[in-house]
């Protein structure tokens, strides 16, 4: 007779234990450095969905926000201060035009979503930025992502960076062209650009380099995913596909972090 | 990103090592680095060693063949391999040598797999000898390695131009000796019609420091006035690149030996779609067996560039 809500008070204290156990598991794994800005490359959403045959273009790619939705609390939980992102790069334009068309619907949806939640206060201090080639999407998605940007400006408990449109070649042709303009204004002097120059007019300026990069699906590569900035990075990557991805890939990407931090400050010092 | 694979640790049984290493020499031995002909060449081996006439090793007839290993599939080849050659120093200290022995046995190994390089196909090997981050590095340490390439390079001369190998030396060369860049220039000058194998070493180089390079001469050819702004484009950029030496600028597999997992500035713009393999061995210990490993592990990966495979 009670069903319903005993079933629904079970799931809030199933919650709270959970919620209570994680806590605790991050106090300890704090109790090592935790990276500054941790980097997914989300590969494998739609092998999941050939995997547990889920119909639609999109249900991949629908299981996939779900996983994004998870990892922001744990990373949000454990404290890490900013995470990125690459939700969908400029070569992946070359797949099929119904697939590019339902990811990029998917994404505008989540969007709009968000800015919702934005609005009404539910964001709980995320701050999201858009990097990448905004202008070659289309309009609507290009006003929703700025608007997005703009009412999540001020939060500072977690800043995401979300990759849409983006490369690392393009984000440097661009900077360049950026820095150009500028340098080029300048006397008649030679033009000698700095590495700072460039990397100020980066798309991904605003964020320190990833400290961590995992990838799913058990893929070897950067993917044209900022290669600039992760030449330092730990590359850790997993073979469960980004929809699978859960606290403990986490939890042991950090640990495999913790494990290689005297090497990387050595190099960090270098710079 | 290799933490699915584990190996025996060969870097600290030194028994282990002690057969490897001697099955090396006695290849290298009656092999001549390059060569397709056996040629008697002097053992340079590490101070520890050994001499290899008398090694006990079986040598099999497998390894003395031009063909691919049979795992190994001919048209999934390589064009371009890029490897770190990590390790040296750590391989020293395990066996309480000097730094400088570490990076003699490491030029073996690139010898090996030059060689291995030129028998299978490959077309272009990159392999990181010296980067802009090593520079913190004991005088000492820095003055031994740049004499042991100098006279590497000399005494592989007559191999290379012999066995068809083009050398390319890419990286910031301005604080390199002089001798050591006049007999660059005199090797790049001399191999540069050859079309076997190119191999191209990176001293003194970094990615960035590439990058940074390539847009500076962009900037200034702005400036002057002979390209627009709106023109710079990646293939542009790719053009400035110090990989402009190579008819294939991007690798198709990058190796990194010594457990390592990150790139370390290496090769930053042409690792857009690389193939990233990442070896436990320490690079003296990273020989054949290491190296079809890595191969066999590329040739079983999927590469979609971004799009998808139908």
């Amino acid at each position: 007779m009670n069903t319903l809500e005993e079933v629904g008070e079970f799931t809030q204290i199933f919650d709270a234990l959970m919620s209570l156990m994680r806590k605790f598991l991050f106090r300890v794994l704090c109790v090592g450095p935790i990276p500054t800005n941790i980097s997914f490359i989300m590969d494998g959403n739609r092998r999941f969905a050939k995997k547990h045959n889920l119909k639609g273009l999109d249900a991949g790619h629908r299981a996939g926000f779900i996983s994004v939705k998870y990892i922001l609390q744990y990373c949000k939980e454990i404290g890490v201060p900013y995470v990125t992102l690459y939700a969908f790069g400029m070569d992946n334009f070359k797949r099929g035009p119904e697939e590019v068309k339902c990811v990029m619907d998917l994404m505008l949806e989540k969007v709009e979503l968000a800015i919702h939640q934005a609005v009404s206060g539910n964001l709980k201090g995320v701050r999201i930025i858009f990097a990448g080639d905004l202008n070659s999407l289309n309009e609507r998605f290009r006003a929703a992502a700025q608007k997005l940007m703009e009412l999540t400006e001020e939060n500072r408990d977690l800043i995401v960076v979300v990759c849409v449109a983006y490369s690392t070649n393009l984000e440097i042709v661009h900077a360049v062209r950026k820095s150009c303009v500028k340098k080029c204004k300048n006397g008649d002097g030679a033009v000698v650009l700095e590495v700072s120059d460039v990397e100020g007019c980066m798309y991904t300026s605003a964020v320190p380099d990833p400290d961590l990069v995992i990838r799913t699906g058990g893929g070897d590569r950067l993917s044209n995913f900022m290669t600039w900035q992760t030449s330092r990075s730990l590359l850790h990557r997993t073979e469960a596909l980004w929809p699978e991805l859960g606290l403990w890939h986490l939890v042991w990407a950090i640990l495999k972090f913790q494990r290689m931090q005297d090497c990387l400050q050595k190099k960090k010092k270098l710079d | 990103m290799l933490s699915l694979r584990v190996r025996p640790p060969t870097s600290f049984d030194f028994r282990r090592f002690n057969a490897g290493y001697l099955e090396r020499q006695w290849r290298l031995s009656r092999d001549c680095f390059l060569s397709f002909s056996p040629k008697v060449e002097e053992n340079r081996g590490v101070r520890f060693g050994v001499k290899s006439s008398k090694s006990e090793v079986s040598f099999t007839a497998a390894e003395e063949e031009e063909t691919l290993p049979e795992e190994l599939q001919p048209e999934l080849m390589p064009k371009h391999v890029a490897i770190i050659m990590d390790g040296n120093g750590r391989w020293a200290k395990n066996r309480g040598l000097q730094p400088w022995d570490g990076h003699r046995a490491g030029v073996e190994a690139l010898k090996e797999i030059v060689k291995l390089c030129g028998k299978w196909g490959i077309q272009v090997l990159t392999v990181f000898a010296f980067s802009t981050d090593n520079w913190i590095r004991p005088r000492i340490e820095i003055d031994f390695l740049f004499s042991l390439f100098e006279r590497s390079l000399k005494s592989e001369f007559q191999n290379l131009a012999e066995n068809n190998v083009r050398i390319s030396i890419i990286g910031d060369s301005s604080k390199l000796p002089k001798s050591l860049l006049r007999v660059i220039n005199e090797i790049e000058e001399v191999t540069k019609n050859n079309t076997r194998l190119q191999l191209i070493v990176a001293v003194g180089y970094s990615g960035k420091y590439d990058v940074l390079q390539a847009c500076r001469g962009i900037a200034q050819r702005v400036k002057d006035g002979e390209i627009e702004v709106e023109e710079i484009d990646e293939r542009l950029i790719e053009e400035e690149l110090e990989t402009n030496c190579t008819e294939f600028p991007y690798p198709d597999l990058l190796i990194r030996t010594s457990g390592e997992l990150r790139v370390s500035n290496f090769l930053l713009w042409q690792l857009a779609y690389t193939e990233l393999f990442f070896a436990q061995e320490l690079w003296p210990d990273f020989g054949r067996s290491g190296f079809i490993e890595a191969l066999t592990s590329f040739q079983q990966r999927q590469r979609r560039f971004g799009g998808r495979k139908s």
